[in-house]
């Protein structure tokens, strides 16, 4: 009965008062920086402290966006931009964490791919962008490369590192059962690895959305990068923090998400974490 | 058929390193008859937990051979389950899971889930099957790595110091389960332990073990009727006998 008590515990701990009135004011703490920061700009912009040409007040940004919004155009960006992440962020997905748990099992591989690996890892994407849009054309074909290459490495890196350190006593527990290497890869190596699967994940999303915007800064006619190249030409820079704020909020938004499926994907997760490994 | 023979014929084991190489185990010879409750004890160190892993065929032999019902063992296999001295449960899956873990070549799912059911019930977790293991106390904890090891319905059990861990009340209840356990099923038990009351309140035989290298240096039958009395006198002479005997 023990545990029965324990859940019900937990449970009024998650969803009752008092953790969700700390929550609340931990949300509120973080967002007393960003207000004032805003409060501060706003009165200086209005003052005539700073050049409105080149720093717009808040409220004038806000007012962009809301007409960008009601036009259309700023979905439309997005859309473009997020659509490239989608498409480049599966392709890493179904290359660099097949490729990990293989290289990460098969321990000899490790050396005949760790040097070439290490050292494309020290090229930024952003520089591979001409030498693909030569390759690939300047359509949609660069944009995805830059974010596939952008991505690869930490999901890749990730996953090597979780199955490389999978704890060899659970192994031969699945040894000991005749668990078949298809079972031993479900049953042990993969939930072993999420953890830091989605640690390559998460740090492999952030880079794709920064290596993205450098895509479509260097050459697009759509996505929120260029929204940001055509707030320069036009000398509209209410238009470039729009496009700023939007690279911000999404790239929040998505982190938030991805931790939220990984808390649903791994329930034992906290505990786990806790040291209560037994 | 529910055999369980096993024979250890010579068994030696040398471990290399760095530093140089240590002889474990040396011309290690014995045979646990079927549905047999046998207990290896020795001081630590002494190559009983290495003797068990090559039992198991979760460590080869440098020298000699391990036959399962006449058969040579070559690495781990249907016939023998493994219960660890820590419970080795994957923590992401539930305690249901956990169990199933230990079911080979059932195909249909109600008959799967039917095993496990009654392993959950015979080590008295059914309520817990849908917890995770770190909701799990210790000895509750081990109850699932024995139901893992039911469901995967060997021929012998190979127990490493299951109770070690565990305090003293949990560990006098697990070692009632486990010989009721034994009774039940009629399979064939290796238990080590450096318990030398625990050995003598679960298993028929004792074999006792030297160090350095490790082999068997007696072997005694205890002849006591279950449920045992550890107050008894001829409970505590025979502790002393062994306590001697592993000094």
């Amino acid at each position: 009965m023990q545990i029965n008590q324990e859940k019900t515990e937990k449970k009024s701990d998650r969803h009752g008062n008092p953790h969700n009135r700390i929550k609340l004011v931990n949300i509120l703490r973080g967002a007393v920086f960003p207000l004032a920061v805003i409060a501060v700009w706003e009165l200086a912009a209005r003052s005539s402290l700073v050049n409105t040409y080149i720093l717009p007040p808040p409220s004038e940004i806000l007012k962009t966006f809301l007409h960008m919004l009601a036009t259309g155009v700023w979905e439309e960006h997005l859309l473009a931009s997020l659509r490239r992440l989608v498409y480049g962020f599966f392709l890493t997905i179904v290359f660099a964490v097949p490729m990990g748990i293989l290289v990460g099992k098969a321990r000899g591989f490790r050396h005949w791919v760790n040097p070439t690996l290490h050292f494309l890892q020290q090229i930024p994407p952003i520089a591979w962008i001409p030498i693909f849009m030569l390759l690939l054309g300047i359509d949609e074909a660069s944009k995805v490369a830059v974010i596939v290459y952008a991505s690869f490495f930490p999901v890749f890196l990730n996953t090597v590192q979780g199955v490389t350190s999978v704890d060899p006593k659970l192994i031969e527990v699945g040894h000991a059962y005749m668990l078949s290497p298809w079972k031993m890869v479900k049953k042990v190596y993969i939930p072993s690895a999420a953890m830091s699967i989605f640690v390559g994940l998460r740090l492999g999303l952030s880079n794709c959305w920064r290596a993205l915007v450098g895509a479509e800064l260097l050459g697009a006619s759509s996505g929120i990068g260029y929204l940001i190249i055509e707030g320069r030409q036009l000398a509209q820079s209410d238009k470039i923090f729009v496009a700023m704020f939007t690279i911000g909020a999404a790239g929040m938004l998505i982190d938030f998400f991805l931790r939220k499926i990984e808390n649903k994907l791994m329930p034992w997760k906290k505990m786990y974490q806790a040291g209560e490994r037994k | 058929m529910n055999k369980g023979l096993v024979e250890v014929r010579d068994v030696g084991k040398v471990f290399h390193s760095n530093w140089g190489s240590i002889e474990a185990l040396k011309e290690v010879n014995f045979r646990c008859n079927q549905s047999e409750f046998v207990s290896i004890v020795g001081a630590s160190g002494c190559g009983k937990t290495t003797l068990l892993r090559i039992i198991a065929g979760l460590e080869p032999p440098s020298d000699g051979e391990v036959l399962i019902d006449g058969e040579n063992i070559d690495g781990p296999g249907y016939g023998r389950a493994v219960v660890f001295q820590e419970p080795r449960l994957f923590p992401w899956l539930t305690v249901e899971k956990n169990t199933t873990l230990g079911i080979q070549g059932v195909e249909k799912q109600d008959e799967v889930k039917k095993i496990v059911a009654s392993s959950l019930q015979l080590v008295g977790l059914t309520q817990f099957s849908k917890a995770y293991p770190y909701e799990l106390s210790g000895g509750m904890a081990q109850r699932v790595s024995l139901a893992r090891a039911l469901t995967f319905k060997p021929k012998v059990f190979l127990m490493d110091e299951p109770f070690s861990a565990l305090d003293a009340q949990t560990r006098a209840r697990m070692q009632e389960e486990i010989i009721d356990l034994w009774q039940k099923t009629g399979k064939t038990v290796i238990l080590v332990t450096h318990d030398i009351e625990e050995a003598l309140t679960v298993s028929q035989k004792i074999m006792i073990m030297s160090p350095s290298p490790g082999t068997i240096k007696e072997v005694l039958e205890v002849p006591f009727a279950y449920p045992r009395n550890p107050d008894g006198l001829e409970f505590i002479n025979m502790r002393k006998t062994i306590l001697e005997a592993i000094r």
